[in-house]
């Protein structure tokens, strides 16, 4: 079963080591829900990835307004929502590109998937924040202010100038961020951190700011010092959770970006791997250091994901599912590795990460001799067949229509298959396989529900040399839709040996005939 | 020899069904019936042996398996020999044309039939009076097996042809048989059964042995006043 992801015991819990607090030096805050969030302020601009000045602008009714400017035009004096035109004038020559949000919503949501590389718990903050909870992984980092200088460097070398925070809110954090103050607030601290910022930075809904500062409210602080009924009389209930969410009174929902893996392993390298053997290599290490904690936690792998961070911020993602548990490097590699052929490096991957999604109890088995565990091997083959092709299994089924005598079944679940075939289930000649799309026949008969004396197949009028039937079948009214025609089956033998499963649908006169099948 | 009972290959009889033979045949059968720990009147077991030794009179058809091979060739013919002499008619081999896509069955049972000196009798298979009560028909076989309709499988009606059918259409089925339908039509007239010939009739008394109905009467109301 896949955990999900959203879940907020879990966030309290301490990830990672048993006890966090003990092994975090003296001044550090203890365990408790602890959020790492980034502010990537140029973000729109920065994905046009233009030297020098750059802004974009969108059209509002018919006229075209600065939507996002870099920090050299805002320099020039350019602002978002200026008229287009204006902004030229100021900064003459500057490169306009239509505003495209989708793309900067995608960006946002690869910068997620790298910051998972921080801890396992991240989400995109649209339109232009990230979220980690690094609760119980900044002690993995050497501390929160390790992880958050990590966190800017790498995404300046990403090309994003970003600012960050880290608090004990989600809100909280990202407020801070927003104004650019690097702050490690201690758990329980953050309504004296956010006092002195604008009310602007706790992104209220639109007019409860501007209502506010008419009111002379114009810092947090003051807000948060207010009476908390009028305020809540005043401008709703809205207010006052988002109040208790930047405090930490109230729990926050955290969706993460993926659910977090029940286990992983990751590698980071210094050189960007690029080539095919590279990452093979990769992958067999990991995978050798995967399974080896799995079998001393004694669990087997249903979903594999491999998840390799490009040098320059996208993630690709690889999944191989598995119809047994298994831990077995070999086999597991065997899966993994024609799947590499889909991962594009482009610049390089400098993080590959194996990640086990979903595992089983598994029992180590004595092996026995040679030959003994075809349930294994069987499986074993199963699964690298079905990474190409999908794999069932067929199971007998009492039903007299043709289409309905198996059914399909895992191949692998147990009970699937019946130990006995149902009694009379081959009672009556059958060809092996239907034909897909039955093939239109015309065929001649001497009374109505006779069988036909020649058949027009192929462009060609056959004799029939033999013929048995009608088998007649009516389908069954508790399944089928209403009006299905009945059918005559014949068993028809033609001059050349061959034998035909011919059916006339509708009954006796009808005219439609169809060959089913071919008799063995 | 008014009237007949059907005789499975497996010994399990039908119900007898009308008055003048059934009668005959039960009284002959008594031992046989009061052994069978009979839970419900179609789970009584008659031993083959009981009844091809009460057959005296009556007019038996066997109803074959659905694939009939040489072992049931070989007990045809073993039970027309023993019956041959007692029956009012030859043995009869009941055949019907399910729609199954086997019109080797009706030569198959022709021969056997041939081999044991027994006749084909045309039979319908009869489960329902008219096709378009398949329904009901599946609807009851569900009842009567305790599944749903969903889960009935091979016992659900393949087709809707088990219905009752006339004389012309039993012909044009049994085309190259039609002896079999001769047989049906002589059963079916020896079949003569009126209301008329049914009256009341006292049934036995369970008496205990060396008493009168009275005196057993008399004893229990004494017992009963004690008691009280």
């Amino acid at each position: 079963m896949r955990r999900r992801a959203r879940e907020p015991p879990r966030l309290r819990a301490p990830l990672g080591p048993a006890n966090p607090g003990a092994s975090l030096p003296k001044g550090e805050p203890g365990p408790g829900p602890r959020f790492l969030a980034l502010h990537l302020p140029w973000l729109p601009t920065e994905i046009l990835r233009l030297p020098g000045l750059a802004l974009t602008w969108h059209m509002q009714g018919n006229r075209r307004l600065v939507a996002a400017v870099d920090p050299a035009a805002l320099a020039l004096g350019v602002r978002p929502g200026q008229a287009l035109g204006d902004a030229q004038a100021l900064a003459p020559g500057v490169p306009a590109h239509p505003d495209r949000p989708e793309a900067v919503a995608a960006r946002l949501s690869d910068l997620a998937l790298w910051a998972l590389r921080i801890a396992p718990l991240a989400a995109p903050e649209p339109p232009d924040g990230l979220l980690v909870n690094i609760a119980g992984a900044a002690g993995l980092h050497g501390g929160e202010g390790e992880v958050l200088r990590r966190a800017v460097a790498g995404l300046a070398r990403l090309g994003h100038a970003a600012s960050g925070a880290v608090a004990g809110s989600a809100a909280a954090a990202m407020a801070l961020a927003r104004c650019g103050i690097p702050a490690l607030v201690p758990g329980g601290g953050e309504a004296m951190a956010l006092a002195p910022l604008p009310i602007e930075a706790l992104r209220l809904e639109a007019g409860v700011a501007a209502s506010l500062r008419r009111l002379g409210l114009h810092r947090i602080g003051e807000v948060l010092s207010q009476p908390r009924a009028p305020l809540a009389r005043r401008f709703g209930a809205g207010l006052i959770l988002a109040l208790d969410r930047v405090t930490g009174a109230a729990p926050a929902p955290f969706h993460s970006m993926r659910p977090p893996p029940e286990r992983h392993a990751a590698l980071d390298v210094e050189e960007p791997l690029i080539t095919r053997t590279a990452i093979e290599i990769a992958a067999e290490n990991l995978l050798a250091r995967l399974c080896a904690r799995l079998e001393g936690e004694g669990r087997g792998l249903r979903r594999l994901i491999l998840r390799a961070y490009q040098v320059d911020g996208g993630v690709q993602e690889l999944a191989v599912g598995l119809g047994l548990a298994s831990r077995d490097p070999r086999h597991l590699s065997r899966l993994l590795s024609p799947r590499l052929e889909e991962l594009a490096p482009g610049f390089g991957f400098d993080r590959i990460a194996l990640l086990a999604e979903a595992t089983e109890p598994l029992a180590a088995a004595q092996s026995g001799l040679e030959g003994e565990d075809g349930r294994a091997a069987l499986a074993a083959l199963l699964d690298r067949v079905a990474q190409r092709l999908p794999a069932w299994g067929l199971c007998p089924r009492e039903s007299h229509w043709p289409e309905r005598a198996v059914a399909r079944a895992d191949p692998l679940a147990p009970g699937a298959v019946p130990a006995a075939v149902p009694a009379g289930w081959v009672a009556r000649p059958r060809p092996l396989r239907l034909l897909r799309r039955p093939e239109r026949l015309e065929a001649t008969a001497l009374l109505p529900d006779d069988p036909p004396v020649r058949i027009l197949w192929r462009a060609r009028w056959i004799p029939v040399r033999a013929a048995e039937g009608p088998e007649r079948l009516e389908p069954e009214w508790w399944r089928d839709r209403p009006g299905r025609p009945v059918r005559d089956y014949y068993r028809l033998e033609m001059p050349d040996g061959r034998r035909l499963w011919v059916c006339r649908s509708g009954g006796p006169g009808s005219s439609r005939w169809y060959l089913h099948g071919i008799l063995p | 020899m008014s009237g007949f009972a059907e005789l499975a290959a497996g010994g399990r009889a039908g119900i007898p069904r009308l008055v003048d033979g059934p009668r005959r045949l039960c009284a002959a059968l008594p031992p046989v019936l009061r052994r069978a720990d009979g839970r419900g009147e179609g789970e009584c077991r008659i031993p083959r042996e009981a009844l091809v030794a009460a057959v005296e009179g009556q007019v038996m058809a066997i109803l074959p398996p659905d694939a009939p091979g040489e072992d049931s060739a070989h007990r045809l013919q073993r039970d027309a020999e023993a019956m041959r002499r007692a029956l009012a008619l030859p043995l009869l081999v009941a055949a019907h044309h399910s729609f199954g896509g086997d019109d080797r069955r009706l030569r198959t049972l022709s021969a056997m039939a041939g081999g044991a000196r027994a006749s084909l009798l045309a039979a319908g298979g009869v489960r329902m009076h008219a096709a378009s009560r398949r329904r009901l028909a599946d609807v009851l076989a569900a009842i009567r097996l305790g599944v749903t309709v969903d889960a009935l499988g091979f016992h659900a009606q393949a087709n809707a042809e088990a219905h009752l059918k006339g004389e012309a259409e039993m012909r044009r089925l049994f085309a190259g048989h039609e002896e079999a339908v001769e047989a049906t039509l002589r059963v079916a007239e020896a079949c003569r059964f009126s209301l008329r010939d049914l009256s009341y009739e006292y049934p036995e008394e369970i008496l205990e042995p060396g008493l009168s109905a009275q005196e057993i009467l008399a004893r229990r109301v004494a017992e009963a006043v004690r008691e009280r």
